[in-house]
């Protein structure tokens, strides 16, 4: 048993003759099944404890001096890409027209809700892959509705620098260099895109709707 | 042993230091970016769901222990707006120079309070910076 009452004999009258008349019980219980749950939990804890390190992504926006530049670029070398409302990227190459209308990026089917790419032939990744490497003087204009989450633009640059850094990569293996020695010299990618302001109630807007109509069949 | 344990965990309680309290939950964006953030110098710009925007940074102060001066540091954390973000990011690196720029925004939070956010920030030729994310896991598909 745990616990185990312990009578003690009370002292035959005492010092001064006094007779006790009542008998004193101490009870004690066993504390080992306490410190073996508590040494159970500890182990435990200090197993499963794992610290999360938080990851960040650099981010160089432009001198506003410089972004005041117009840079002149011809249409078929001009990929936009716009992220509407409710997070459903387009894209077009070139510009759009009521005949050549952007179109929506195929969506990943097990996150349908996000721009998320899908590893396999017909992703984001992809095709900003293909466009790439089929035309390498192409530039890209991203577009982002202010009503988008910021996990669109951040999804979307997270992409373009896993592209870049995926083809930064292959080269450095060609050339058998570290990718960190890479240079201009040796054709390093570097992924050269805009971020333009979204003007609400202007002809993005339109553009984007007729877009979706032709995509989705809203009305 | 008991005595043993009990004084590990009373030095453990002692020496745990925990994240400032007042910062607000905020669930990052995911990303493949794998670049680990700093843990001293850095101006925090956290944006919430609800596009509130607060700066929080650490600022070196002395104080005064026993007539002595000692260089300590105070936490300033001020809410703020997208417009005025600026202002106060400058006020930080008046302060500390080296400090780096860090945004802990929201994936929720609406792309145009970050699109104002920095935009102020650019206008004051602050244009480095740092987005914290969640590392994005990919998974593999079967078969």
């Amino acid at each position: 048993m745990a616990g185990d009452v312990v009578e003690k004999p009370s002292g035959g009258g005492g010092k001064k003759g006094l007779r006790r008349p009542k008998r004193r019980l101490s009870i004690r219980i066993d504390m080992t099944p306490m410190v073996d749950i508590a040494f159970l939990l500890l182990i435990f804890y200090m197993v499963s404890t794992v610290f999360s390190q938080p990851q960040a992504m650099e981010i160089n926006l432009p001198d506003p001096d410089e972004q005041a530049n117009e840079v002149e670029v011809k249409e078929s070398n001009l990929l936009t890409i716009w992220v509407d409302k409710d997070n459903t990227p387009f894209w077009l190459i070139g510009k759009p027209t009521g005949k050549h209308l952007p179109q929506p990026f195929p969506r990943d089917p097990e996150a349908p809700d996000s721009i998320g790419f899908v590893v396999d032939s017909d992703s984001l990744v992809q095709i900003l892959a293909n466009e790439n490497r089929e035309n390498p003087k192409l530039n890209t204009l991203i577009l982002i509705h202010p009503k988008a989450n910021f996990a669109s633009m951040v999804e979307l640059l997270d992409d373009i620098d896993v592209l870049e850094r995926s083809w930064n990569r292959a080269l450095a293996d060609k050339l058998g260099k570290k990718v960190t020695k890479l240079t201009n010299k040796d054709g390093k990618f570097s992924y050269r895109y805009a971020m333009d302001k979204w003007e609400v109630g202007g002809r993005v807007d339109n553009i984007i709707r007729a877009a979706r109509r032709k995509a989705f069949g809203e009305g | 042993m008991v005595d043993i344990a009990f004084l590990l965990l009373i030095f453990y309680m002692a020496t745990t230091t925990f994240k400032p309290p007042e910062t607000k939950a905020v669930t990052l964006p995911k990303s493949h970016s794998e670049i680990k953030l700093p843990d001293k110098d850095i101006i925090n710009i956290t944006v919430t769901k609800n596009d509130s925007v607060y700066v929080d940074y650490l600022e070196p102060t002395t104080i005064e222990i026993d007539g002595n001066e000692v260089n300590s540091t105070v936490r300033k954390y001020k809410e703020t707006d997208a417009a005025s973000v600026a202002y106060y990011i400058n006020l930080a690196r008046a302060k500390n120079y080296k400090a780096l720029v860090v945004i802990k925004a929201d994936e929720y939070a609406s792309y145009g309070t970050m699109e104002r956010v920095m935009e102020s920030m650019q206008t004051q030729k602050l244009t480095k910076f740092q987005v914290v994310t969640d590392m994005k896991i990919e998974q593999k598909k079967e078969g």
